[in-house]
């Protein structure tokens, strides 16, 4: 290709493409292994490694862009890590180098790919309006920002997909005066991680705040006149008229980059426990990777899965530049907290998801507007989760790791809580609390 | 999460807070220093301005005087400018305290200590030392002490304080202090007592943001509040020996010069000029954070002797920022919410504020320490 000759050309040991928390911690991490070798994060959305879960803050205008950056700006050069704003369009895994936009040509070492995830596009529905956004990155903020820019010229704003991102979306258009309806498919809000007694309270702490929330509710069309967004139609036909139309029906690894390079992806780029791709000296970590352990598939969303394997794909990517043995991701314990307009929900357990073998046991304060949950397998506890109440990590590791029996537990159980000093603390005599199982 | 716009309007220091902070220092420059300008300054400006004619002294009487209704029934006096400047001070943490309160009604921790802040302001600062003086006793304040009210453990407390109120206030400072910050932390008296902490918590909390989180200040806030608190120490110190040495020389001359130098500079310029009138550029604490001496003494039991410390669960913490943001003593919460350490930082007032931001429940101020107990 001749017209690479005219391309600029730079070298660095360790490229990492994506400045998320798995990008950054990888390269905080070979930093910490090898003061000298040269580390590259390319990143096209931002310069600097921002918060992305901080975007509805800045939205409100409670936080500014810059008090998102976990680090200052001059701790880089100090780390002696390279930051470039650019994207990459191709990677050739034999020759070792990256391809970007602004036609740079990077060559190197060792690469990851640590490029993220982007939201799920909503099935066809005909011409989307300019009217309709997601909220996952800068731009979408921008677009939202713009969109709202006069919030008392929309008369109601539709939030499509009962998740995390669209209870942050309600709360953030609520907080600027915005009517909201809230569609959420399913029967009851986020089965995916709540149980039903749970998933009603969100809804009761939804609606309390003047949000008009569907559930079993689907939108079938677009309605829009003269180009702009007038409403949706839902599946079961009735109309809703809407000025604006945010979605948030999950996400899903961004594998444009590795497709483009023909780096194997199923769901995302596909990776063996070390988190290498099929090219030994190219890694993926964070929401892109997709671990593919014997006949299972991992694939993670969150902030704290993606610093971990970010971490990991760090040590892994030292080892594999010094000939040592690569280790295997361990996910540990799963943690997962949102906070649901005013209510707290903290979850520590060790699966992801209840298991046929586990049972529930609920407890419940103040009328039922505080719950907690124990997940337990025999007698042992295998999770635990709070609404309304915050709980200990350092203590739910604890009663994890030791493989503790409810009993330990309710005996403990001041220690559980970690709610401000001043509330109360039902620890103390937990089992009057407990609901009769039916 | 309560949450402030803080991209826009005064918050983000516009004009309005320049002229904000201008007026408030210009205010304690007249309270303080109203004679002073009269005397070297005015007639400067009426060389340059012939026909100028401003005396502040009486500018100042004359505002006092506004105040006259409350002061003969409570002090059985009119009004001067320290009575005036009392009304106000009072003023400003009661009602910005219930706004405030307004605020966070959510927290426990926010209303509770609010409440105690302005209830201490109101009657220890105000009611009791207009009372006292009703009674034809010396003013006291038994909310403030040693080394930040520096007088009340100087030689001329012998003399002008009755001997009760004298050891109410080395009670304070030396065993109070070390005991209830053994318990509590540094906050007991920061976030719970001190007028001045009141203030900057009520009138100040819409600035508590703008608190400078650079490295630089980190440094600079170790070597001024360290220093201050040496200089009054050894200030204190030296009156104590001229007093007992009682021979009027060199030395007592001295002595008395750095009496005066301390109480213009550190207790006039910098606690009220300064840390007041930077409320809208710096942030709220910024005496409180560079140079109250108290602070440092508290501040070095806090991370020596004390139980206190904010802990932190680090695995749900998203690195969102509001916690640093919001610390008005500038420290990096999030830094320690991510390596999931402990925060024990001598400038922590223990305002709790962090806590009551994170949209994660990642921080919880505590005092206790945790027992297990076994299951059979
Ligand atoms: C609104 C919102 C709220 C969230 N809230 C939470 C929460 O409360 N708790 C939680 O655990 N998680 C939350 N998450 C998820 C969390 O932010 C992500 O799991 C995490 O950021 C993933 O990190 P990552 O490093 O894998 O990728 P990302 O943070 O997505 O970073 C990837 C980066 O790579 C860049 N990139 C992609 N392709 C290229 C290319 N070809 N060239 C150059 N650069 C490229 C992208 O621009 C992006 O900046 C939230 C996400 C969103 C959007
Ligand atoms: S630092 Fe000093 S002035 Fe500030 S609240 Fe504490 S004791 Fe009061
Ligand atoms: S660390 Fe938290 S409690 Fe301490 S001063 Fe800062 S905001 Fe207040
Ligand atoms: S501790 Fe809380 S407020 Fe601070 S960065 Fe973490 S999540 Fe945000």
């Amino acid at each position: 290709m001749p017209h690479l000759l005219v391309m600029d050309e730079i070298s660095c040991d360790a490229l990492i493409v994506g400045n998320g928390p798995a990008g950054i911690k990888a390269a905080l991490t070979l930093r910490e292994k090898d003061p000298k070798i040269r580390i590259c994060i390319i990143s096209r959305e931002s310069l600097y490694f921002y918060s992305r879960p901080a975007l509805m803050y800045v939205y409100m205008g409670s936080l500014r862009l810059e008090d998102t950056y976990p680090y200052e700006k001059n701790f880089w050069r100090k780390k002696n890590i390279w930051l470039l704003q650019d994207s990459v369009k191709l990677i050739d895994p034999q020759a070792k180098k990256a391809f970007t936009e602004r036609n740079q040509v990077i060559s190197f070492q060792v690469c990851l790919l640590a490029t993220g995830a982007r939201p799920k596009i909503l099935p066809a529905l005909g011409e989307i309006p300019r009217e309709v956004c997601y909220f996952t990155n800068l731009a979408d903020l921008k677009k939202l920002e713009e969109l709202t820019h006069k919030p008392e010229q929309i008369k109601r704003a539709v939030v499509i997909g009962g998740g995390l991102i669209g209870v942050e979306l309600a709360e953030m258009l609520s907080y600027r005066k915005i009517a909201v309806s809230f569609l959420v498919r399913e029967n009851y809000f986020y089965p995916k991680a709540l149980s039903e007694k749970e998933g009603r309270l969100v809804e009761k702490e939804i609606c309390q705040h003047g949000v008009d929330l569907r559930l079993n509710c689907e939108v079938h069309a677009w309605h829009q006149e003269q180009g702009k967004l007038k409403g949706v139609v839902l599946a079961n036909h009735s109309f809703l008229e809407a000025e604006l139309a945010c979605v948030a029906i999950g996400v899903e690894s961004e594998t444009e980059l590795a497709r483009n390079s023909h780096i194997s992806c199923g769901e995302g780029i596909l990776v063996n426990p070390a988190l290498q791709t099929e090219y030994p000296h190219i890694f993926a970590a964070g929401d892109a990777a997709e671990i593919v352990k014997g006949d299972t598939r991992e694939q993670y969303f969150l902030w704290y899965t993606a610093e971990k394997m970010g971490r990991l794909a760090g040590e892994n990517m030292y080892a594999y530049l010094k000939g040592l043995p690569l280790q295997d991701f361990e996910l540990g314990f799963w943690y997962n907290s949102a906070k649901f307009f005013r209510l707290d929900w903290q979850h520590f357990a060790l699966f992801p998801h209840l298991r046929q073998t586990e049972r529930e046991i609920f407890f419940s304060f103040e009328q039922g507007n505080k719950l907690l949950r124990l997940i337990v397998e025999k007698e042992t506890i295998s999770g635990m989760s709070a609404l309304g109440l915050r709980l200990r990590e350092r203590f739910c590791h604890q009663v994890l790791a030791e493989k503790r029996d409810v009993e330990y537990f309710l005996k403990n159980a001041q220690h559980a809580f970690f709610d401000p000093e001043f509330f109360p603390n039902y620890g103390k005599d937990l089992e009057k609390y407990a609901l009769q199982e039916h | 999460m309560p949450y402030k716009n803080i991209k826009t309007g005064i918050r983000r220091r516009n004009i309005l807070a320049w002229f904000l902070a201008i007026f408030l220092m210009l205010f304690y420059a007249l309270l303080y220093w109203d004679k002073e300008i009269d005397e070297k300054i005015i007639p400067f400006l009426q060389v340059l301005f012939p026909g100028f004619r401003f005396s502040c002294e009486q500018f100042m009487a004359k505002l006092s005087q506004k105040v006259d209704f409350l002061s003969y029934p409570l002090r059985g006096k009119g009004a001067d400018k320290w009575f005036f400047y009392g009304f106000v001070y009072t003023l400003l943490v009661v009602v910005m305290g219930l706004r405030f309160i307004r605020h966070y009604r959510h927290e426990k921790y926010q209303v509770y200590r609010t409440v105690s802040v302005m209830g201490v302001q109101l009657v220890l600062a105000f009611l009791v030392p207009s009372l006292l003086q009703k009674a034809n006793v010396k003013e006291f304040y038994f909310s403030y002490f040693w080394p930040l009210k520096i007088e009340y453990f100087l030689p001329s407390a012998l003399y002008e304080l009755p001997r009760a109120f004298f050891y109410w206030g080395v009670f304070m400072s030396f065993i109070a202090v070390p005991v209830l910050t053994y318990f509590f932390g540094k906050r007991w008296y920061c976030s719970w007592v001190c007028g001045c902490g009141a203030l900057a918590n009520t009138a100040g909390d819409d600035f508590r943001h703008l608190s400078t989180k650079t490295e630089f200040s980190w440094k600079l806030e170790k070597i001024t509040i360290y220093s201050i608190l040496v200089i009054a120490i050894v200030m204190t110190a030296i009156l104590f020996i001229n007093h007992f040495r009682a021979i009027p020389d060199t030395f007592s001359e001295f002595a008395f010069a750095l009496q005066r130098w301390y109480f213009f500079f550190i207790g006039a310029g910098f606690a009220g000029v300064v840390g007041t009138g930077f409320y809208p550029l710096a942030g709220t604490r910024v005496w409180c954070r560079f140079g109250c001496p108290l602070a440092a003494i508290l501040g070095i039991l806090q991370v020596t002797i004390s139980r206190f410390r904010i802990t932190t669960n680090h695995g749900l913490c998203i690195a969102c920022g509001n916690c640093s943001t919001y610390c008005e003593m500038g420290i990096d919460v999030r830094a320690y919410a991510m390596r999931g350490e402990d925060i024990r930082r001598a400038a922590c007032v223990g305002c709790g504020i962090c806590q009551a931001v994170c949209p994660r429940g990642v921080l919880r101020l505590e005092n206790r320490v945790l027992g297990l107990r076994q299951s059979k």
